[in-house]
């Protein structure tokens, strides 16, 4: 399930940190950028690749921008698959930087 | 006394200017925003134009203070570069494998000029760059001492003394730029796993 593994920097992290720890789980582009601190150029990437690779989904909010008064807004969800993969993720990387210097071989 | 009667009208007109320029910024921002949001949902491909053109305007519209939205979209004019030339290719690092061949033909200044920077920034390829031009560097030295036995009978003279050694350290700088690139790349790597 999912395709090739999205590439990890700390930017992707950060989104994926957005996700695991927020309540409710359906988040605007607008509030995601809001939680990361990352700008559109860098954060609309992230969420490209997180979606090719099925760690994320996203719809159309539902009702009508006419009835809404403004444009309807794209909600992501993080699916199961990248939760299972976001927390893998997350685990390696305090595996990996967890321990202190004088520990590492 | 003129002096000051000249810097309170100064000041009046300035601040009156300000507050009609502010005005005029609002009053035009909503139209250069969604110009900006079009012409950045133009770039990327045809299947994702309509449906990012509606999310960024969403987005904009999020985003609070006017100064505000109009950074937010152009910042938006490179995400479309990033999520096109990804969508088109792959992934980035097969663009660098493929040496980045570029399509000149219906793609615009812009996108093309943001496919030739990111190109140049990734690490693989400035890798691969220095590494060519050390490896040149190399070779017009083996070239021109050949050269220049073949003709005189000998590799050394002032004039060339000065051209070997002068690339030779330009090959070496290289190679020592190739390395330190590969390096901090690993590190990169080995820190953030999969890459």
């Amino acid at each position: 399930m999912g395709k090739e593994a999205p590439r990890m920097t700390t930017q992707t992290l950060r989104v994926l940190g957005a996700f695991t720890t927020s309540q409710p789980e359906e988040l605007s582009g607008a509030e995601i950028a809001k939680k990361t601190g990352l700008q559109s150029g860098t954060l609309y990437p992230i969420l490209a690749r997180l979606e090719e690779a099925e760690w994320l989904e996203s719809k159309w909010e539902d009702g009508d921008p006419r009835e809404l008064g403004r444009p309807r807004r794209r909600l992501y969800t993080m699916t199961g698959f990248g939760a299972k993969s976001a927390r893998a993720a997350y685990r390696e990387v305090s595996e990996m930087i967890g321990a202190p210097v004088w520990q590492h071989p | 006394m003129a002096a000051s009667v000249i810097v309170t009208v100064v000041g009046v007109v300035a601040a009156a200017s300000s507050k009609i320029l502010a005005d005029e910024f609002k009053a035009w921002r909503p139209r250069l925003t969604a110009k900006l949001v079009s012409f950045a949902a133009s770039k990327l491909p045809e299947s994702q134009r309509e449906r990012y053109r509606e999310e960024w305007t969403s987005y904009v519209g999020e985003i609070p203070g006017e100064v505000g939205k109009v950074l937010a979209a152009v910042g938006l004019l490179s995400a479309a570069i990033k999520i096109g030339y990804v969508s088109e290719r792959g992934s980035q690092r097969g663009i660098v494998a493929s040496g980045a061949r570029l399509n000149w033909g219906r793609i615009g200044l812009l996108n093309q000029l943001g496919r030739i920077s990111s190109v140049f920034s990734s690490p693989d390829f400035r890798s691969k760059y220095f590494k060519s031009l050390a490896a040149y560097n190399m070779a017009a030295i083996l070239l021109m001492c050949l050269g220049h036995y073949a003709r005189h009978q000998r590799i050394f003279q002032d004039g060339l003394s000065t051209s070997i050694v002068v690339l030779g350290g330009l090959g070496i700088v290289c190679s020592l730029i190739a390395y330190w690139i590969n390096r901090r790349q690993s590190r990169r790597r080995a820190l953030f796993l999969g890459t």
